[in-house]
This record gives structure tokens, C-alpha cells and sequence, in this order.
């Protein structure tokens, strides 16, 4: 295999040197201060050949298995990204197009950003808790690149002054937290390919924390909300802890614990609600919230406190408005989210899982991600009020840092009216439990015949008929009083005395149906029977009292009588009527009981 | 015009509308005033037991009833292991997972965790509405809606069953009254269809709860007593005999009790009265056709036979050990003092502790005075099934001042017979209260000459039994709330500033086991947090509260009780890795291992190995268990002692006090400055409350680590 990459960059090289391009000016920044190693490297290419459109950049054999990333943009024009192709196999080798061709003589520059994981080592491999951690580092003194180099410099930025060692090839300077190689002629006219190997051997008690698996689960509702979920395993990659824990120590001694991971702060999207933070076995206390004008500031402290070695998991999640993720157009809908979010600074996430579920009736998905990533198959989710199932994208990466937070574009078609499909099932469910109680209550399916509670339930039927009935003739009571008040004001006769049949026809008929119910209740209920006989007899007196007042007005209408007789009398006969009145609906009301 | 038509219904309609409402709001009631831990803490299963209900029925809903039933647990008891299948009562756990399991078919995809955590409330309705069916069975629905609505919220009963308390009693009780519903239906009726579902209730009740016993003993005494008082009829032989031969099959089902029901003396009751049955009606039989003549003659030659051969063959299988002897929990039931004297673990069981006057006001308050209103009224008006519940009363009144745990059986007939006293009470004086309508012509009310100020009394009355209720009502809501809604898992104070302190450093520790140890670790612990840690940290345990080996946790309490090197011998014999302990010295969490500590060396004491631990050697010479500098020697160079003070002596706990001031016991610990030999401290909690020491490996070179 070895071999193999030795030829084959051999081979690069060979085919590359004819473009002639040179490296004019070489500036190499080496972060160390976090767990990840941050190289940044801003060159001057120089075209000493025919005109080119691009350049190769090959990843330094000493730890190009670690890289997490790269991306080369333009020194000069704002950063702009320069589109890189993989060329040879496992993305060490990058072909990197210009933004135009470079002619002769023509110079160039670009800054390469890489980032590697896993780069350094603890060295001891085990501290107690009172001791500090220390890191090595391995590396190339050189720049490593196919083409020749003029001058190259390198600083190294350290975490802390406490430096043990480091290799002092061309006499390098350390200045406070800073190393630097550069200024002698060991870096003038380096050929291609140079490889020197650089140790330094440091303090670096920062947050050794590696996300070892995350799984990111993002559920739509076109309801308006977007839930997302993160489940989240962390271990301590730094020096593994030896010998005991004491808390004693942990709480009184300032410098105990010192690559300890107390808690982190992870960011979230500024219209984040409802965040949770929780594990195995329940909801952990430890944390803090704070609301920024941009984000959310989530401190997330774990139970307990991450030494070399421990490791812990915990899941977080938290719900988003859809209208900022969610952009529709007739019945395509595209979700635009990150991809990868913010867990903790310098994040290093070795397995990434993205599941995205979709509203049930999602068809034709269309994902797009912005670095290649590996799809598995699409998944069914079963949850609350589904019937088929909502479908399930699922997406996998590793190897994920922080220049990973970049967002995705999922597209479907999506019918709106299928929102309505939850509603209308929970609304036949209950019509479907009501419509049950209903039969089963409402019919009878005892198969003996019980004569008491047949008699009973005659007796309500009636009870109801009657009801009905009385109701009809009080409605021929307040006719009554309305004729007489139409006759007093018109003074017309025929009609009054038409509109009078009329009220005692409908009365009459009444009164005989009731009648007719009395006989046939009087078998089951006798006392019932009197009720309404009694209810007979009101009505009876009340009709009597209806029609010599309607004499009265007819009287006072042809003179008979005098107003004020007149105003006597009809005084006492509502007042009466009132009384009668208050007493058959009484007599109505009781009947039930 | 809704009045109207609320009038309009017929009086039935009326009256049904009326119960469902009551009894509707008693659900909601009972379900949500179980609710408090859930809001104040989170959706999270409670104390000890129920972390193994809830282990194994996640168990149960992830592999299936098979698998559950064969299951043997190797993280438990180790080196023994535990054949869980065979030795639970697995009513709750099939229970919980049917429903999830159904739940989950519809596709409402709640947690198992919620399941388990609201299962209780939620069959604290169920019991709810089954209390209405008992007490309208055995008096009128309008006692039945007391009594339901005194069941949704009395405290003996929340005590067990609040959101998240997953303990076989939070169905139990469901189950249990669900029987006696069944059976003074089957009473009643004498049909062998009621006596059938009967049985199957017991059945349910069986495979949940080892209370049953009480239950099928409780039957059978009422039998006993029917036949005493002449009340002795065909419906109650039907019944009996269904219910007994029917039920005994069924609960011989259930793996865990096997063939107790005829082996075991707890169940010989039920037999003999099932005999007895058999044998009265074959004499009502031969006396309705003898004369009595020759009914006397026969009568004594059998007394002398039956007689003669019942004691013989009781005795022969007594001695030759077919009927088990009494066990220690039933011995403890009926004397009081057995357990103390005899068996140390079940004395150190706090809810097995004698039940005092100030806990039988605290849960069940008015309950206390209107049982016995509600025990004459049942006299007054005495039936067979009237009878049933007196002397469920009776007997479950004498458990529960025996056993604090007992309460719960308590609870339901205190409710019932406290049902039936209030209405009892309330529809006599309401009565009275109706003659205020009945005025004379005039506008006066009439006076009652042979009762006098009759309405007044009645208002009276009825205005002081609204002031008990709703007392009552209250009381119980503050029980609820301050007493009995702690998961005692997380625990909370005010802190200085009044504002909510957490300590939360229970499942900070197991949850440190369960992520930064290796997976097959062996966990020591005294035996109360053994289901904790093999259920919130997934590691192997020596003992758990499954205290069925007494040699086993005898062992655990001598390596507690030991100085290190022989407790570090005990320890390699046991195999173990870690060694965790309960420390509330910090923060005065005062059921700590400490506090703990005078158990473990009883039972450590009480086999042949720890002979040489004597509860003596670790008092004081006045017979005082201290922890400063004045207690006994043997303590302060103990393992215990040692693992929970390690360190401790450097830590200033309270101003104005000596470094090493324990919080809980009020005393500057004796011995503060020494160092662990054959242990690390491998973690400590935020508030010290848990301590996790590792055990150190033998010595390369094999010196000895002390």
C-alpha cells in the first residue's frame, strides 16, 4: 500500500512538474491550542510555464489519515471558495481550480484550511488528577508540496507557555505562546516534497471531548413546528485518568482536575423553544439556557465531570418554527436545516447519523446535501394518529468538525389537504366510541321481555307526547292574548272572531289528543293519568277564562261596557289567567317526577 | 332552556347523569392529584422496588413473555444469579406492557418509562370506580359515591400509588377490591357465573401481589362466620366452592406460588373451610331426611372420626414437611414482636414497622371516626354480604396496626365503611332539611312538636359533615403533596436564598457506573440499593432488595462491618469490584449507610460466619452508637466507617464547627485522618451523598495490601 502512494505521488509529481508552478511564498499557521489541529496555509503561486487553470495540493503522509477537512478559498478576493476535486484515492490528493487561467508569469495566492482529528497524543498516556496534561505533536517542518517553495515560514500556537520539548530545526524562536520556524536559509529553496518530522511536546489542558456518535433525528409537522433531537455519546480522548478521584480534591484544590470537562455550551438556532436535556435515566438538572439576540446559549453540564478516559450520553432536543426552515411553493416544499449543528466548540463528531422524518404523504424526496454523504435506505416511522407511516431519510457521515455546519435543501411534494387526514381520525374515533355508548345504551338486547320497565318506558313516551302537546296549547294562550290585542287596536270583528275559531280549533285538537293519551296511560300509571287529568282540568278553567275575556273585549268594543269597567275586570282576569298559567307548567314539570 | 331541559329528563336519566359525573370527576380526581412528583420533579419511577418492576417489564415489552418467563438474571446476586421469571408476581409488569403493547398497535407511541410512571394513577381510577360498584353492592349507590370519592383521594391509599411509585400494590388494590366486588355479587346471587369471574379476579389478583393471602383467607373466614351465625345457605355454598376449587387452580398458575395454595399453612384455611362446606351440607342433607334420632347417633360417630383423622393427617404432613412450615412474614403479621426478635431482615424494613396512633390519622384522618358509624350501620342493617365487610374491616384494622406497609389494605374498607356512615348520616338529616319547604298557609313553618328545632339540628349537621369533608379533602392534598410525593431519588431542599436546591447525585453516580466501568463489574452495596444500581446502572450486584438470602446479604454486612484486610478477604471471595455507599454526612441526608450501619451488623452477625460481629462490640460502653471520637473503636476502624468518612475529616461542613462535622449525626467524627489500603476512591457525588471505591487488585508481588 505504501508503495503504491509513494509511486503514485511520484507519478503526480511528474506529470505536475511541467506545469512549472512554484511556490513563491510560503505562510504555514499550526494550531495547537485545541484538541484538533488547525493547519493554515496561505501560499503565492508563481506560473513559470504555459498558462494552467489549476493546481494540486497533496495532504502532508505524516498525518493525512486524520484529516477532518480542508477547503481552499482566495487570500486576496474576500475568502471566495475555490472548488477542489479529489483526485487519486482516499482525498489526499486535491486538484483545485483557479477562478481563471494563470499565465505565464502570473502569480496567485490561496489559503488551504485544514483540520485534523485525532493529531495529537497524550504523552504520559495517564495522568493522576493533580497533574497537568501533555500533548505531542508530530508533524513536517516543511510545508509538503509538489511544487518547489522559495521561502517558507511556520508558527505554531501553543495552549500555554509550558512548552517541554520541541525539535529545533532551523533554529526556531518561541516567543510567549509561539513558536516559530522561519527566517533561515533552511527554509529558502526547498525542493518538492520535503518532509522533516517536527515533535513538540506541550501542555494542553483544553477540553479533550470527541463526539464518538450523534445521531440527529428531525421530525417536520406542517402543523408549524420542526422537532429535532440529539442524541449525543462523548468521551475524553486526552490523558486517561490514573489512580483515584477524589472530590475532595476536585472542590478545594484550584488546580485539581485541570483537563477535567466540566460543561460545555452548545449553540441553537435563535428561534429554539421547549429545549429538554435529558439520558437513560431522566431528565439532568445541571444546565443552563441563555437567550442571546441570535442564538440560544445552551450550558450543558453532564452529571458528572469528564476526566481522561470517562465517557457519558445524553440526548437534547428542542422545537423550531417551521416557517424559517420550511419554503412552499404550490405543493413542493423544501426544508432547508443544517446539516450538522453546534455541540460544543472545536467539535470533532467521528459518527454522524442525520434521520429526517417527514409528514406522512411525502413523495418524490429530493435530498441535497452540501458534502457528499452516505444515504441508507429511506425508513418508515410509525407515531401518534399515523396510519402508513411517515417516510424517513436517513443520511450518514464521520469524521465532522465544525467547518461541517452547513445546511441541506430537502425537497418533496407534499398535498396540504392530507393535514386534514389527523383531525378527521381523531373525529371518527370519537364518533365511532359515542355511536357505540349510543347502541348499546339505546337498544335493547336483553332477550327476557320485562313488563315493568316496558310499562315504564310507555309511560315516559307519553309523558313526553303530553309535554309536546301542552306546549302547543300554551302557544294557543299567548294567540288568545295577542287576538284580543289586535281586535282592541283594529277593531275588526270578522277577523277577530275568524282568528278566534281558528285558536280554538287547534286547542280543541289538542286538548282531544291528550285525552286520548290519558286512556292509554291510565293502564300503567294511574297516577300519572290524574297528573294530567289535573293538567285537563287548568287548561279547561283557562279556556274559560280566555273566552269571557274575549267577550269582555268584544263588549267594549260594541259599548257595553265602560273603560273602566272594563279595565277592572280584565284586570282581575289575567291576574287569574297568571296564577292558572304558573300552574300547568308546575303541573307539566312534575309529571316526570 | 337548559334548565329546562335538564328538568324535562326523566328522573332516571337524571339520576344516571348525576353518578357519571361524580364519579367521572372522582377518576379525574384520583389520576391527577397523584400527579404532584411529576410536576414538581419529572416523569420519573420512584424509590426502590419499583426500579426492578420497571427493569422487567422493559424486559417483558422489548423480548416478550417468553423470554421474560425464562428469564434468568445473572446481573443479580451474583455469584447465584436470579430466575426472574419464577420469583415475581408478574400481574404488574403484563399488566404495563399489555397496555404499551396495545397502545403501540394504534400507533401511540408512548415511552415504556411513562407507561410504568402513570400506570399507577391511572389504576388508582380504575379502583376508584370499582369502590362504587363494592359499596353500592353492599349498601346504595349514594354510599358508593362517598365512598368512591373518599378512595380517590385517601392517603393511605396515594401513599402507594402516586405517578411514578410502580410497586405491585398500585394494581393490587385494584385488584383485590375487584374480587370482593365479584364475590359479594356471587354472594348474592349464588351463580356460578359471578363465582367464575370471581375467581379470575383472584386469579389477577394472585399474579400480582403476595397480599392475596389476606384475601383468601378473608373469604373463607366470611364463609366461616356465615355458617356460625346460621346464615349458611346454598348461594354462599355455590359461590365458596366455585371461587375456592376455580381460584386454587388458576393461582397455582403462577410460577412464583406454584403449589403453595395446598402445601402451605398460610392456605390451609381456605381448604378447611372448603371441607367444612362439603361437610355442613352433607349434614343439612342427612338431617332433612333422618330422624333426629338417629341424626344425634351419627352426628357424634363422625364428630370423633372426621375429628381424629383431620389432626392426624395435619401432623403427619406437618412433620414430614409436606405443609411448609409459617413463614417469617406471616409469624410477623400475627405477633408483632416475632420478626424483631427472630429475623433481623425483616425487622429492618422500615415499612415493617408497627404502625403508631399519629400514622393512622395521617392517612386516613376522618376515616378514623366515621368507620365506626359506618360499622353500626352495617350491624343495624345486618345481611351476608353486610358481613363481609365488617369483618374485612376488623381483621385489615389489626394488620395494619401490626405492619405500617398494611395500611393500604386498610385504606379501601376505612373508605368504604366511611361511605356508607356519611350517607348514612347525611340522607337522615337531609331529610329534615326538606321540611323547610313545607310551610302552612300563612307563610310560617310549622314546628314539629315531638322534634323540636328539627330543621336547625339538621343543618347543623349537615353544615359540620361539609366542614369534615372538606377537610378531609384538604388534609389529604397536603399528605399528598408533603409527604408523599418525593421519588426519593432526586432529592430537594430550600436553599438559603429560598430558592430549589437539587441533589440529584443518586443517578449521578449510578449513571457514572453505568458509562465509566467496565460492563461486567460487580457492584457491592447493602441490599437497598441493589435494584437501583442493576436498573440505572446496569451493572452486576451481589444483593438486592429481593431479599430472599440471608447468608448472602449476612455476607455483605460482615465485609461492611469488617476492618479492611478482612473485609478485603470477604471481598475477593466475593468477587467484587466496586463498593459503593450512601454518605449524607455533608448534607444531612439522614437515611444514609451510617444510620444504616447497626442492621447490617445484626444481620451480618446472625450467620455461623460472621459469628465473630457483635452488635455490642460497636456501642459505647454506656451502649451509645457514636461516631466521634468517644465510640467505640471497632466502628471507627470498620469498613463502613471507613468509606464513608475517607477524606471527610479535611472538610469544614457548617460554620463555626471542626473540620469533619457530620450534619446528621451531630458530632465531629472520630477518627479523621487515615488512608484506604486495598480500596480507591474511584467517584464521589457533587454533594458526597454517594461514594464509589474501587477494589484494588492483589498485589503483584502478592504482599498482603495491608
Amino acid at each position: 500500500m505504501r508503495v503504491i502512494n509513494i509511486l503514485s505521488i511520484g507519478f503526480v509529481y511528474f506529470v505536475l512538474a511541467s506545469a512549472e508552478l512554484i511556490n513563491e511564498d510560503v505562510n504555514r499557521v499550526i494550531d495547537l491550542r485545541s484538541h484538533l489541529v488547525k493547519v493554515t496555509t496561505t501560499v503565492t503561486l508563481r506560473n513559470r510555464g504555459g498558462p494552467v487553470s489549476e493546481f494540486k495540493f497533496i495532504v502532508d503522509p505524516t498525518h493525512n489519515k486524520q484529516l477532518a477537512h480542508i477547503s481552499f478559498t482566495q487570500a486576496d478576493d474576500e475568502g471566495k471558495v475555490l472548488k477542489k476535486v479529489s483526485s487519486g484515492s482516499d482525498d489526499k490528493l486535491f486538484a483545485v481550480t483557479l477562478p481563471s487561467k494563470l499565465e505565464n508569469d502570473g502569480t496567485f495566492r490561496f489559503t488551504a484550511e485544514e483540520v485534523y482529528a485525532n493529531a495529537l497524543s497524550p504523552f504520559p498516556k495517564e495522568i493522576t488528577q493533580s497533574q497537568n496534561q501533555l500533548m505531542v505533536y508530530r508533524g513536517n517542518h516543511f510545508y509538503y508540496s509538489p511544487y518547489k517553495s522559495d521561502s517558507q515560514s511556520t508558527a505554531v500556537e501553543l495552549p500555554s507557555k509550558t512548552v517541554e520539548s520541541f525539535t529545533k530545526f532551523g533554529n526556531p524562536e518561541k516567543e510567549e505562546t509561539t513558536i516559530k520556524y522561519e527566517g533561515t536559509k533552511d527554509f529558502d529553496n526547498v525542493p518538492p516534497n520535503s518532509q522533516n518530522s517536527m515533535k513538540i511536546h506541550f501542555e494542553n489542558n483544553n477540553p479533550f471531548l470527541t463526539v464518538s456518535q450523534l445521531t440527529r433525528v428531525v421530525e417536520v409537522s406542517h402543523w408549524g413546528n420542526i422537532a429535532v433531537e440529539e442524541s449525543i455519546d462523548v468521551r475524553h480522548t486526552g490523558a486517561k485518568l490514573k489512580g483515584s478521584f477524589s472530590r475532595y480534591d476536585y472542590q478545594r484544590m484550584p488546580n485539581s482536575g485541570a483537563a477535567s470537562v466540566k460543561s460545555f455550551k452548545t449553540i441553537l438556532p435563535a428561534a429554539a423553544s421547549d429545549v429538554y436535556y435529558r439520558d437513560e435515566i431522566g431528565n439532568i438538572s445541571t444546565s443552563n439556557l441563555l437567550k442571546t439576540d441570535d442564538s440560544v446559549e445552551f450550558e450543558i453540564r453532564p452529571r458528572y465531570p469528564l476526566f481522561g478516559g470517562w465517557k457519558t450520553f445524553y440526548y437534547f432536543g428542542y422545537n423550531l418554527p417551521s416557517y424559517v426552515h420550511i419554503f412552499i411553493r404550490g405543493d413542493l416544499h423544501a426544508l432547508k436545516m443544517r446539516f450538522v449543528d453546534h455541540v460544543m466548540d472545536d467539535q470533532m463528531i467521528e459518527d454522524f447519523t442525520l434521520k429526517i422524518i417527514l409528514p406522512e404523504g411525502a413523495k418524490n424526496i429530493k435530498l441535497d446535501t452540501p458534502y457528499p454523504a452516505e444515504r441508507l435506505p429511506d425508513q418508515l416511522h410509525h407515531t401518534y394518529l399515523d396510519t402508513v407511516g411517515r417516510p424517513v431519510i436517513i443520511v450518514r457521515k464521520s469524521n465532522l468538525v465544525e467547518q461541517h455546519i452547513e445546511d441541506f435543501v430537502l425537497s418533496y411534494n407534499f398535498n396540504r389537504m392530507l393535514l386534514l387526514q389527523e383531525p378527521l381520525l381523531i373525529s371518527a374515533a370519537f364518533f365511532l366510541l359515542f355511536f357505540t355508548v349510543l347502541i348499546i345504551v339505546r337498544l335493547d338486547f336483553s332477550i327476557a321481555y320485562d313488563q315493568a320497565s316496558e310499562a315504564k318506558m310507555r309511560v315516559q313516551g307519553v309523558i313526553e307526547q303530553v309535554q309536546a302537546l301542552q306546549a302547543r296549547r300554551e302557544k294557543c294562550y299567548e294567540a288568545y292574548e295577542a287576538a284580543v290585542s289586535k281586535y282592541k287596536a283594529s277593531k275588526d270583528h270578522t277577523t277577530f272572531v275568524n282568528t278566534r275559531k281558528s285558536i280554538e280549533k287547534d286547542h280543541k285538537e289538542a286538548t282531544n289528543n291528550i285525552q286520548q293519551l290519558v286512556m292509554k296511560v291510565r293502564e300503567d300509571a294511574i297516577d300519572t293519568a290524574d297528573k294530567v287529568g289535573n293538567l285537563n282540568h287548568i287548561d279547561g278553567t283557562l279556556r274559560d277564562k280566555y273566552s269571557s275575556m274575549m267577550q269582555l273585549a268584544e263588549k267594549l268594543i260594541s259599548k257595553k261596557v265602560s273603560r273602566d269597567q272594563y279595565v277592572d275586570q280584565s284586570g282581575k282576569l289575567n291576574k287569574s289567567i297568571d296564577d292558572l298559567k304558573e300552574k300547568a307548567s308546575e303541573t307539566v314539570d312534575n309529571l316526570l317526577v | 332552556m337548559g334548565r329546562m331541559a335538564f328538568l324535562k329528563m326523566s328522573a332516571d336519566k337524571q339520576d344516571t347523569l348525576l353518578k357519571m359525573l361524580v364519579l367521572a370527576v372522582c377518576c379525574i380526581l384520583s389520576f391527577s392529584v397523584r400527579l404532584f412528583s411529576v410536576l414538581r420533579f419529572e416523569s420519573v419511577i420512584h424509590e426502590f422496588d419499583p426500579y426492578f418492576n420497571y427493569r422487567t417489564t422493559r424486559y417483558l415489552a422489548e423480548k416478550g413473555f417468553y423470554d421474560f418467563h425464562n428469564w434468568f438474571d445473572d446481573t443479580a446476586w451474583y455469584p447465584l444469579g436470579r430466575i426472574i421469571g419464577g420469583t415475581i408476581y408478574p400481574g404488574l409488569m403484563v399488566t404495563a406492557a399489555a397496555f404499551y403493547n396495545v397502545l403501540h398497535y394504534f400507533n401511540i407511541t408512548i415511552d415504556i418509562r411513562n407507561m410504568c410512571v402513570f400506570l399507577a394513577p391511572m389504576f388508582s381510577s380504575f379502583t376508584t370506580i370499582v369502590t362504587y360498584h363494592l359499596t353500592k353492592q353492599l349498601s346504595n349507590s349514594g354510599a358508593g359515591l362517598v365512598a368512591a370519592a373518599f378512595m380517590s383521594v385517601v392517603p393511605g391509599y396515594i401513599s402507594r400509588s402516586v405517578a411514578g411509585s410502580y410497586d405491585n400494590e398500585g394494581i393490587a388494590i385494584f385488584c383485590m377490591l375487584f374480587t370482593y366486588t365479584l364475590w359479594i355479587k356471587s354472594v348474592k346471587t349464588g351463580s356460578v357465573f359471578w363465582a367464575v369471574l370471581c375467581s379470575v379476579a383472584y386469579f389477577y389478583m394472585v399474579s400480582s401481589w403476595g397480599g392475596y393471602v389476606f384475601l383468601i383467607n378473608l373469604i373463607p373466614i366470611h364463609v366461616l362466620a356465615c355458617i356460625v351465625t346460621g346464615r349458611y345457605s346454598h348461594k354462599i355454598y355455590v359461590a365458596y366452592t366455585t371461587v375456592y376449587s376455580v381460584g386454587t387452580i388458576l393461582s397455582m398458575q403462577i410460577s412464583f406460588v406454584g403449589f403453595q395454595p395446598v402445601q402451605t399453612s398460610e392456605h390451609m384455611g381456605a381448604l378447611g373451610v372448603f371441607g367444612l362446606c362439603q361437610i355442613v351440607s352433607f349434614i343439612n342433607f342427612l338431617r332433612a331426611r333422618l330422624s333426629s334420632a338417629h341424626f344425634a347417633i351419627l352426628w357424634q360417630t363422625m364428630l370423633y372420626i372426621v375429628g381424629t383423622i383431620f389432626i392426624g393427617a395435619v401432623g403427619f404432613l406437618t412433620l414430614s414437611g409436606k405443609i411448609a412450615p409459617w413463614t417469617g412474614r406471616f409469624y410477623s403479621l400475627l405477633d408483632p414482636s416475632y420478626a424483631k426478635n427472630n429475623i433481623p431482615i425483616i425487622a429492618s424494613v422500615s415499612e415493617h414497622q408497627p404502625t403508631t396512633w399519629s400514622s393512622f390519622y395521617f392517612d386516613l384522618q376522618m376515616l378514623v371516626f366515621m368507620f365506626p358509624v359506618g360499622l353500626y350501620v352495617c350491624f343495624k342493617n345486618l345481611k351476608d354480604y353486610n358481613l363481609f365487610i365488617i369483618l374485612y374491616g376488623v381483621t385489615s384494622m389489626y394488620f395494619a396496626a401490626v405492619m405500617v406497609r398494611l395500611m393500604l389494605v386498610l385504606a379501601p374498607v376505612m373508605c368504604i365503611l366511611a361511605g356508607i356512615g356519611v350517607n348514612h348520616v347525611l340522607t337522615t338529616y337531609m331529610k329534615n332539611l326538606d321540611s323547610v319547604a313545607q310551610k302552612d298557609k300563612k307563610g310560617r313553618t310549622k314546628s314539629d312538636n315531638s322534634y323540636p328545632m328539627r330543621n336547625e339540628v339538621a343543618t347543623g349537621v349537615v353544615v359540620m359533615m361539609t366542614i369534615f369533608l372538606s377537610l378531609f379533602a384538604s388534609h389529604s392534598v397536603w399528605v399528598t403533596s408533603e409527604a408523599y410525593s418525593s421519588p426519593s431519588i432526586v432529592l430537594s431542599a430550600r436553599g438559603g436564598d429560598g430558592g430549589r436546591i437539587i441533589f440529584d447525585d443518586f443517578r449521578e453516580a449510578y449513571y457514572w457506573l453505568r458509562h465509566n466501568t467496565p460492563e461486567n463489574s460487580k457492584v457491592m452495596s447493602w441490599w437497598d440499593y441493589g435494584y437501583q444500581i442493576t436498573a440505572m446502572a446496569n451493572r452486576t450486584i451481589l444483593v438486592d432488595n429481593n431479599t430472599w438470602n440471608n447468608t448472602h446479604i449476612s455476607r455483605v454486612g460482615q465485609a461492611m462491618a469488617s476492618t479492611e484486610d478482612k473485609a478485603y478477604e470477604i471481598m475477593r471471595e466475593l468477587d467484587v469490584d466496586y463498593v459503593l455507599v450512601i454518605f449524607g454526612g455533608l448534607t444531612g441526608y439522614s437515611s444514609d449507610d451510617i444510620n444504616k450501619f447497626l442492621w447490617m451488623v445484626r444481620i451480618g452477625g446472625s450467620t455461623d460466619r460472621g459469628a465473630h460481629i457483635k452488635e455490642s462490640d460497636y456501642y459505647t460502653p454506656s451502649g451509645e452508637f457514636r461516631v466521634d471520637s468517644e465510640g467505640s473503636q471497632v466502628l471507627q476502624n470498620c469498613m463502613m466507617y471507613k468509606m464513608c468518612y475517607y477524606r471527610f475529616g479535611q472538610v469544614y461542613t457548617e460554620q463555626n464547627k471542626p473540620t469533619g462535622y457530620d450534619r446528621v449525626r451531630n458530632a465531629e467524627i472520630g477518627n479523621k485522618d487515615f488512608e484506604l489500603d486495598v480500596l480507591d476512591e474511584a467517584y464521589t457525588t457533587e454533594h458526597w451523598i454517594v461514594r464509589i471505591y474501587k477494589v484494588k487488585d492483589l498485589d503483584n508481588r502478592g504482599n498482603p495490601r495491608t
